[in-house]
């Protein structure tokens, strides 16, 4: 079965409900050990920064993150794509689970930061152009959050928050490029997907099993929030009072 | 072997915000986990009502606030 079969078939309520159900023991184990190396490595083994010291290893969570609070959201505006322009209902029905995690995510970048902000800086936060376009995608995952919440129906509010994630996409450049139009007190980036990483490779494995663990993490919470959710949504259908007692 | 153990502790004198900053990442983790558990909870209970009540499957629009 080819990639594209196998997500054209995720379309459906009931094969999604199955599939992800295999999917996330999965994800939950490879969340869980890709997380526990990551953290120990980065915060026993990994030698301290010649400039920052300790200091830098809230790096390990920093950057997962604030990648993640990005790349989520990149996730909202494709599954926005899926809904609008190719009817896919699963699609949008998902938008707003992703966007809970974004928001926690996104919640994280900024507070790790702040942290990490105050001993380096001297300050918990500056109006630079990375924090603040930062906090912007912040309010940007809460207020689709509220609007979803606000909607009359749940198909409502699907295609209200697919149309404002599209909108909002407009802030993942500014994030991203912020830090060199802009003169700011932020980095620039340690990592990229096209450059040789600036940062060295005992330090980058943990980060890379970090990032990989957020991911997974994320991608399970999501996936299972969703799945739960299918079940009240897709009541009327047969499928759902055939797995009704099934073991979850 | 405990010298060991506070100094990595310590954190070079960072303690206190290495270990603000990875608890409040445990909190957030955690918090996402027991939402989703207590979500399931609670779907559980609505569509075991749902099914077992004669008045809601005869509706048509699913009852709200899950």
């Amino acid at each position: 079965m080819s990639m594209w079969t196998f997500l054209y078939q995720l379309a459906s309520p009931k094969i999604f409900y199955q599939r992800v159900g295999k999917m996330l023991p999965w994800l939950s184990a490879l969340a869980l050990s890709t997380l526990f190396i990551g953290l120990i490595w980065g915060l026993v083994f990994a030698p301290p920064d010649y400039q920052q010291g300790e200091a830098y290893r809230i790096l390990y969570v920093h950057v997962p993150s604030a990648f993640l609070s990005v790349f989520l959201y990149a996730s909202m505006g494709f599954l926005a794509i899926l809904f609008l322009v190719w009817r896919i209902k699963i699609a949008g029905f998902l938008i707003r689970f992703v966007a809970q995690l974004g928001a926690s995510m996104a919640f994280l970048a900024l507070t790790t930061g702040s942290i990490w902000g105050k001993p380096m800086w001297g300050a918990w936060w500056v109006w630079d152009a990375r924090l603040t376009s930062e906090l912007i995608l912040f309010l940007l995952y809460t207020a689709i959050l509220a609007t979803h919440q606000a909607m009359q129906t749940e198909e409502q509010g699907d295609k209200i928050v697919a149309i404002l994630s599209l909108v909002g996409l407009i802030d993942l450049p500014i994030i991203h490029y912020s830090v060199y139009w802009w003169n700011t007190l932020h980095q620039g980036s340690s990592l990229s997907l096209f450059a040789k990483p600036k940062i060295a490779g005992s330090m980058l494995i943990p980060l890379m099993f970090c990032l990989f663990g957020f991911l997974f993490f994320c991608c399970w919470l999501i996936l299972s929030k969703a799945r739960t959710a299918l079940l009240l949504r897709e009541r009327q259908q047969s499928w759902v009072k055939q797995v009704q007692g099934e073991p979850s | 072997m405990k010298q060991e153990l506070i100094h990595w502790l310590s954190m070079g004198g960072y303690s206190t915000y290495i270990w603000t900053a990875y608890g409040l990442v445990f909190m957030v983790f955690a918090a996402n986990y027991y939402s989703a558990k207590r979500q399931q909870v609670r779907v559980q209970k609505t569509l075991q009502r749902w099914f077992s009540s004669s008045v809601f499957s005869s509706l048509k629009t699913p009852p709200e606030g899950v």
